[in-house]
This record gives structure tokens, sequence and C-alpha cells, in this order.
């Protein structure tokens, strides 16, 4: 299979001359490598019939009908891929402040702690972000937007929530509310990562009504006050930025005793508790390759060990977290480096479609596996999704073929022929 | 001279201004607008120290595309020879992640061979050793910098089970004698009390 960027485009331009791209048309995606992310496993020499949006057959020698036929080569079919924690459309540049929307403070600075819950951030979120398509064309059809904080705002960042990068403009699913706990946020909380107890349950008392709206202890809004009670007591799903194990021990112990379901972001020494982790059924999302000792914190563990809450829990999920906006297509090749120190591929897969979608109440919203009912969020992919050499080559999202063009596809072909004529700005027929 | 540099107007400039007064630029670093001027680097020699993938972070790498490499090394242009592979990421990886390398390599068609010699060529030009270092191929009279993969070093499975310098062998995947721990994580594990 040839994967010169001309004959990816003529296959894209036959497929939207022959669907059309703004109606959802019925697809026949003939004789693929299913990766169903399913028990059903990997279905080899396998047909996928999408019907108004949805997956309506998978077989063999399926009848097409009206449908747009797509003949895969026997190339791997999978899931449109969850992009992982991340700032798109919330974040253009990140050095620009007046481009990014993702972290709040309403407070003067570090002794002045302004607790908003009920801020977020799915409210900034623009779909016609640069970063939506840059992304979306690398096989990533939906991503976590996350709550952040800055001094003079709180470790209580406030509410992210799920977005499909297919145009819309609303995030779907229930929201999630992102606390940061440990070194990560002790400058939001006097300087001690010991403080941020107190100041946890100081919050829940106040939810609870043992510290009065009008206490001079009250740190919360009316809405503030609506909003965390959802999150307390088995409601919402709250996402704790946390590394050192010492404190992801506590944190279990904090959650089991208030009744607040948690999931863990970033959680580089997870490996050390994952016993405690699956025990729990608390979901982790870690990055494979933080193997490097930063902040006097040693991490030192392969990818595979640092993955292990994945093998043991079935509760991992897989996240970039150095540039994890910009550079969210990097996750999947975080799973491939994951694989390679011991994670099993279908675990690497399911970190990235059905292990996410769960955690966060979202399977209902996103085509997370390839089964009959579920959404067609698909992707055709050159060969193994998890291998980095590999590329996708057609994405459906509710079955419609997404055009395969960036803005980064478009400096590419500026870029791509030899300077001719009049400079390339003008158009390319008129050169 | 080496001179850090995103935009493709701003390396124009320094190329100009090394012509003006007599300098002679061996490098861009970073440079992730090369593919804009990559034939002018071609004719002028200047290598570039680039990044598979980085972008976005600040509006001078807002241009950046995963091809750049790709398009400054490519063969049918006869601009071979121009670019080596930067990191993708910071902080640094594990050894053996080789950041988005294979990425940048598919998007234009280079092949596997030119990936990996490639990198070799320019790292010794730039630290200007290429009469000692291992160059485009591992050949008789080279220092003997070579490491041992399971597989193609592109692939995001690979890893380096034994790395050379000089012909010792200082890593090795399979022997814990060649493993070896920094003054930083000595004593970590043992002095640690554990979570139980």
């Amino acid at each position: 299979m040839s994967r010169s960027p001309m004959k990816r485009l003529a296959l894209v331009a036959a497929l939207l001359a022959a669907s059309g791209l703004a109606s959802a048309q019925d697809l026949l995606i003939r004789n693929a490598t299913v990766h169903t992310a399913s028990t059903q496993g990997t279905l080899r020499a396998t047909d996928v019939l999408v019907r108004n949006g949805r997956i309506a057959a998978i077989g063999s020698g399926l009848a097409a009908g009206n449908a747009t036929v797509v003949d895969a080569q026997g190339q791997p079919l999978t899931p449109a891929l969850f992009g992982g924690i991340t700032d798109i459309g919330v974040e253009e540049v990140s050095g620009e402040s007046s481009t990014v929307d993702a972290a709040l403070a309403l407070g003067s600075g570090a002794s002045d702690m302004q607790v908003r819950p009920e801020f977020d951030v799915t409210l900034a979120y623009n779909p016609e972000s640069i970063l939506v398509p840059v992304t979306r064309v690398e096989g990533f059809g939906w991503t976590l937007l996350s709550a952040g904080s800055r001094p003079g705002g709180s470790l209580v960042a406030g509410q992210g929530g799920v977005v499909r990068l297919d145009g819309s403009l609303d995030a779907v699913g229930p929201r999630a509310l992102f606390v940061t706990l440990g070194g990560d946020g002790a400058n939001l909380s006097g300087s001690s990562r010991a403080a941020q107890w107190m100041l946890l349950d100081q919050l829940i008392d106040e939810v609870r009504g043992r510290i009065p709206a009008d206490s001079q202890f009250a740190l919360l809004t009316p809405a503030g006050r609506t909003t965390l009670a959802k999150y307390v007591g088995g409601g919402g799903r709250v996402m704790v930025r946390i590394q050192r194990a010492s404190d992801i021990v506590r944190v279990l112990r904090w959650a089991k005793a208030r009744d607040v379901r948690i999931a863990l972001v970033g959680a580089t020494e997870a490996w050390k508790v994952a016993s405690q982790l699956a025990a729990a059924n608390v979901p982790v999302f870690v990055d494979p390759l933080v193997n490097l000792p930063g902040r006097l914190r040693p991490v030192r563990r392969d990818a595979g060990e640092r993955c292990a809450p994945a093998r043991g829990g079935r509760e991992g999920q897989l996240l970039e977290s150095g540039d994890a906006s910009h550079n969210a297509r990097k996750v999947r090749q975080l799973a491939g480096n994951a694989v390679a120190n011991g994670l099993p591929w279908d675990a690497g897969l399911a970190g990235l479609t059905t292990v996410p979608a769960s955690a966060l109440g979202v399977g209902g919203e996103i085509g997370n596996t390839i089964a009959v009912g579920q959404r067609a969020d698909l992707v055709l992919w050159s060969g193994d999704p998890l291998d980095v050499a590999n590329v996708a080559r057609q994405v459906w999202l509710d079955g419609r073929a997404i055009p395969m063009r960036s803005r980064q596809t478009e400096l590419r072909d500026r870029y791509l022929h030899p300077d001719t004529g009049l400079p390339r700005t003008y158009p390319s027929d008129a050169r | 001279v080496h001179i850090h540099c995103y935009r493709a107007d701003e390396m124009a400039i320094m190329l100009d201004l090394a012509k003006e007064f007599g300098f002679r630029i061996t490098a861009f670093h970073h440079g992730v607008e090369a593919y804009k001027i990559a034939d002018r680097l071609a004719a002028e020699g200047v290598c570039g120290a680039l990044w598979a993938d980085w972008w976005g972070f600040k509006m001078e790498s807002f241009d950046g595309i995963q091809e750049n490499i790709a398009l400054v090394d490519r063969r049918e242009e006869r601009l071979r020879d121009r670019a080596f592979g930067f990191r993708g990421r910071h902080p640094a990886p594990e050894p053996g992640s080789r950041e988005g390398d294979g990425q940048c390599r598919n998007r234009v068609g280079i092949e596997d061979h030119a990936g990996t010699r490639d990198p070799l060529a320019h790292r010794e030009r730039r630290e200007g050793a290429g009469h000692r270092r291992p160059d485009r191929h591992a050949r008789a009279g080279k220092m003997a910098d070579v490491v041992l993969w399971n597989g193609n070093p592109f692939s995001s499975y690979a890893q380096a089970e034994q790395v050379y310098v000089d012909g010792a062998r200082l890593y090795d995947r399979r022997d814990r004698s060649r493993q070896p721990t920094s003054d930083f994580l000595l004593g970590q594990d043992a002095a640690r009390g554990g979570v139980r």
C-alpha cells in the first residue's frame, strides 16, 4: 500500500465525491481488520455496514444497497480514538494568554483562594480551533477538556467535559470536576500539601451545611455549593491530578470515606499502589513515558509497569502529558510504547477507547467500540494504529467521512513542490 | 555558527547576514519553518536540527508540520543531507522512544534507511566529528558507537537491546550488570518505607 500523500489525497477525494460531505450517508467498509475494542476482539476480513450514522451490521459479504463502498484492503479499522485530557479548542497558542481559556484565577494571588467549582471550561470551547482538524485527521474523535487553576484560584479548579471533534459546539455527557492535589497543588493550598485535606473537608462541610452559607468560613457561592454537591455522595466523576504514591493512598482513603467517585490524572507513581487502585476500581490516566525524576520525585519504572493499573484493574487509560493539546496525536504512540513494555495490545487500544468512555460516562455519546448500534466513529489505518509509523487514512464521525485536511496539511501541500513563477501565496492553478 | 530560529523569514535574514559579514551557519535549531526554505538551505549547505512534530506553543512555532524534516531532506529535490531529527518533546523521554521520527518519514515517503542514516551523518557534521564518529554507514575505520535494536528502530515497539560506545557494551536490556543507576536514584528504592 502506497503511503504517498497524493494517493492518500486521491482516496479522500474519491470518498468525498462519492458521498457528499455534509449529509449522513450509509457506508459499507469492506474487508477490514476490525479491532472492535470489545469482547469480540479482532475480526479479520470483515465488513462493517453503517446506516444513519450508526453501525448496522458486522460480518462478511454484507450487501451494500445504496451505501458508499470503501475497500479497506485488509487494513485496520478501529473506533475513533480518545485524544486524552487536553485544552483542544480552549487553547490555541500556549504562550499567547489571550488565546488560552483553560485555567481560572479570580483571586489576586496565592493567598487569595477563590473556589469556583461552578466554573465550566467547556463554555470556552471553540469547535473552529485549528487544533480540532489537526487532531482529528490523526484518528482522534474525542477528548476530555480539563479545567485548571492558577494562584488566586483553588485546588478545586472547576469542571471540564467531553467534546466530540466533529465540529459540534457543546460538550457531551456529564461534566467532570478537576482537583489538583499533592506537590502540583501546593501553591494553591498555602504552600503545603497537608492543607489540601483540611480545605477539601472544609468545602464538604459547607456543602453539607455544617458551615452555614453566611459563615465567615464559607468559601463557595450558591452556584458553587450546588455544583460541588453533585460530586459528593457518589455523584459525578472527580478527576484528581496527583503524582506521589503516598498522596494517592490518602486520596483513596479520603474518597472512600466521603463517597466521592475519583479518577487519577498523571499518577506517575500509580504503579506502586496498582493493587489498591484496582481494588478501589479507580480509573487512572497515565503517560507511559514519564519515567524520569522531576521535582525531587523519583520515578523509574518501565512503561509496562507504569501501566500496571491498566493491566491489573482494566481501568488504565493513556495520556500525553508533555503537550497534551497540540500533540494529542501522540497518544497512540504512547500506547505503543506501553505495549512494547508489557501492556497487552488490546489493553492499549481499550485505554484509548472503551476504558476512558466508561470512566467518563460517555459510552452512549462516543462510538468507542465497533458493535451493532454504536455510533459510527471509525478510523481506517495504514497499519497497526499503535505504531507511530502508520497513519490514519480516513476518519468517519457518525458515519460522515471527515475531510482529511487541516491547516498543517495545507501548509505541507503548499510547500510540497518546488517554487515556480509566482510566490506560493497565489492560487496554485495561477502560478 | 549555530542559530536557534523558528521562522523561515528569520532564517533567511540570518543567511543574508552571514553572507554580508562573512560567517558560516552550520545549522538552524528547532527551525519549525525550515520546510518553507528547504531549497535555500540546500543551496547554502545549511543543516536543520529539527523537531519531528513540536508546534503551537508560541506564535513562532504556529506553522510547524510533521513533514518538516521530510520536506527538507527529500531525495527528489536533491535536498539530501540537510536535516536531522530532533526529539519531539520536553522533557526527554526514555531512551529508545525516538519521538515521531517514524511519522515524519511516512508522510512524504522517506525510506527507512534514510531516516536512520541522516540523523547520524548530520550529527557528526554538527559536532564537527565527522572524521571519527560513525556516519551514514557503520564501516571499517569508524569508532564503534552502535545500537542493537529488537526491530525497526522507528517503530513504537522498538527497544534498544544493547548500546556500544567505542566498542564497549554500556547498556544491555538483558544484563543487569550493564544497567547503570544515577547518583540521584541511588537509595531511593532501598530507603523507601513503602506505602502499604
